[in-house]
């Protein structure tokens, strides 16, 4: 009887919750659904912000001008972004895949960032500070969040709108022949799709208009394929780009050379015609923001404008 | 089976024989039906006849080079990994008297995956014509260590110390091999796949270069399958027909290493094929491991092929056959288990 009272006190706590939430927060109220544990109360102008990952959501703070105190910045594949996240004098938090806690508290933190992949140290980290772990896939929405989270949304939607002319002025002068990307892992090979999932390089290629061969582009939710070496054959787009190294060491292990010598690869309508790029992991594996973006316009106007 | 009639064979006996010769020739030629089946497996469609001429006279287009240097080493690796894993597990089976022995007891699989990981982490090979002979090495010097740490002590390398030796090397390499993995998380991406044994983009040069030492183990081992038989009969008998025990063991020991480390090297550690197909051998041709180790050869042979290329000949998956025989190797291990008795000796 005891034990059934005090369950339904519980509840009770935790239907308020929410409405103490809002009742007690003295700063600001972020509540969206691409939001973990949303309604977060968080500081009206944060002055010690900590992102959790190097890609999204460090490139970004950095874009909004956020006042950024640390980020892990060990094992970064895009070194521009690294060396401008050190000048600024950011603090390293290590690894991202385990970033210190103890450095991060250290910083004492009035705000951390970070993306949904960081989920399972939310209670630890809400702990420290108030936590905005953003889950949208969409590098704009993301971007978009962090601009809200920071206080910053004059800025990222100035930002977004530059970015949109530079593809609207670029977007009708772009070939309709289809474009072929591969990434050339230690163990496999792995093609980012056109789609309304795709990952953030392959999303600014959507924008632009770049056409891809019919394997890689998708209408459904599917944002990653996996072929195998006689899958290959379906990347037959007129250019291909190929993501070597980076995380990994595909791009130093011979795994890059054993690719390029396999007659398989040789074979590609695109290698055949010479028509095939390396391209940077860093900007193609490790998006992170409207610098990319623009670094991966930049390849399409290197690369594919040309080849028509 | 009482001793009189062993020693006088009856008719029945005799038939027997027959029918498991029979069954022997069965199976042999399922081996190169399943072969060749399983080369029309493939994310693309390349006609049958097309395979044909691609293997007889290929032309450099590019469905022989699919058939000669994608699906070929598959298969081959297939063949050549479930009939060493098998008549490696017989081997085990007959010599530790142990009816749940397989290779992996003597710590073949852990010194393996030890290795491939010192090789990833430190060295930083991982195009995977460099990686077999890692896993081999690994493999053989680790079935030595257990083998020499069972050897210590009165009586030499009982079973039950062997056993015992491969399970405290196995979880002591297990244990180095998951600390250096924390250490290094880009190693565990490259090692995730390998661990659960798989036979997909083996090139075909590593194949053509584990595979004479695994054939060598088969071929010897079906040599020498009467004294591994009569290893089987227990210390006690094998000694009174004046068996050197000694030497023997040492001997179906280097050829189990000699084939689970090849076979490891190629695929990863595939489990169950060593301690299912002796099993199902045993129930087509009875307890004569000499029987046990030619019905497993076949079986073990077709059982991985037909596993590899049939999940994804059905549902289109391209799982590493490691994951594969897993999920067929439990419950048949269960329904044999259920069946027979284990009074084997």
């Amino acid at each position: 009887m005891r034990a059934k009272r005090f369950a339904i006190l519980l509840a009770l706590v935790a239907m308020l919750m929410p409405a103490a939430a809002y009742a007690a927060c003295d700063g600001r109220l972020l509540d969206a659904p691409e939001v973990l544990n949303a309604p977060v109360c968080i500081p009206k102008s944060p002055a010690r912000i900590v992102v959790l990952d190097p890609t999204f959501s460090l490139g970004m703070a950095l874009e909004l001008d956020l006042p950024l105190a640390g980020a892990p910045l060990t094992g970064m594949s895009d070194t521009a972004l690294q060396a401008e996240a050190k000048g600024r004098g950011v603090v390293d938090l290590g690894n991202f895949l385990e970033p210190s806690i103890e450095r991060l508290a250290a910083l004492r933190p009035d705000l951390i960032i970070g993306s949904a992949m960081a989920a399972e140290a939310y209670p630890l980290l809400s702990q420290l500070a108030p936590t905005v772990l953003i889950s949208a896939e969409d590098w704009k929405a993301y971007l978009s969040l962090i601009a809200r989270a920071g206080g910053r949304e004059e800025k990222a939607a100035a930002l977004l709108a530059t970015y949109d002319a530079r593809v609207a002025t670029l977007r009708p002068r772009i070939p309709q022949t289809p474009v072929s990307i591969v990434r050339i892992t230690p163990w496999d090979f792995q093609v980012y799709l056109d789609g309304p999932r795709a990952y953030g390089p392959f999303a600014v290629l959507r924008d632009v208009g770049v056409k891809r061969t019919a394997y890689e582009t998708t209408q459904g939710d599917e944002a990653l394929k996996r072929p195998d070496w006689e899958g290959l054959a379906a990347l037959n787009g007129d250019v291909l780009l190929y993501i070597v190294g980076g995380a990994n060491n595909s791009a130093t292990s011979g795994r890059h050379e054993e690719v390029l010598q396999n007659p398989l690869w040789q074979m590609l309508p695109a290698v055949k015609a010479g028509r095939v790029h390396r391209v940077d992991a860093g900007t193609w594996m490790e998006f992170s923001g409207i610098t990319s973006a623009n670094r991966v316009l930049d390849e399409v106007e290197r690369i594919i404008l040309p080849a028509q | 089976m009482n001793s009189a009639q062993t020693e006088t064979p009856g008719p029945s006996l005799r038939g027997r024989g027959r029918a498991r010769i029979a069954g022997l020739v069965l199976a042999l030629v399922l081996v190169p039906l399943a072969g060749l089946w399983a080369m029309t497996v493939g994310s693309s469609y390349i006609a049958p006849a097309t395979l044909v001429v691609a293997l007889t006279q290929p032309d450099g287009s590019w469905s022989h080079i699919v058939v000669a240097d994608v699906r070929l080493p598959r298969v081959v690796a297939g063949l050549l990994v479930g009939a060493q894993l098998a008549v490696a597990g017989a081997i085990m089976q007959a010599v530790t008297a142990n009816p749940l022995a397989s290779p992996g007891l003597l710590g073949i699989n852990a010194g393996a995956a030890f290795a491939v990981v010192l090789a990833l982490a430190f060295v930083g090979i991982d195009a995977s014509g460099t990686l077999i002979w890692f896993a081999f090495m690994g493999a053989a010097v680790t079935a030595l260590c257990v083998y020499m740490l069972g050897s210590f002590g009165r009586g030499g390398p009982t079973p039950l110390k062997l056993a015992l030796a491969g399970a405290v090397v196995s979880a002591f390499l297990a244990s180095l091999t998951a600390s250096l993995l924390l250490l290094d998380q880009g190693t565990l991406d490259s090692v995730r796949l390998w661990s659960v044994g798989s036979l997909n983009g083996r090139p075909l040069a590593a194949v053509v270069a584990v595979a004479p030492y695994g054939l060598a183990g088969l071929v010897a081992a079906l040599l020498l399958s009467r004294p591994i038989m009569t290893l089987s009969l227990g210390s006690d008998l094998a000694g009174s027909v004046g068996q050197n025990l000694v030497l023997w063991r040492l001997v179906a020991g280097g050829l189990v290493i000699l084939m689970a480390g090849a076979a490891v090297a190629l695929a990863g550690p595939v489990g169950f094929v060593g301690l299912v197909v002796p099993h199902a051998a045993r129930l087509l041709a009875g307890p004569d491991y000499r029987w046990i180790m030619a019905y497993s050869a076949p079986m073990g042979a077709v059982l991985v092929v037909v596993a590899d290329a049939g999940l994804r000949q059905v549902a289109g998956i391209d799982l590493p056959v490691g994951i594969t025989m897993a999920l067929i190797g439990a419950p048949v291990f269960i329904l044999l288990a259920r069946r027979q008795s284990w009074s084997l000796r």
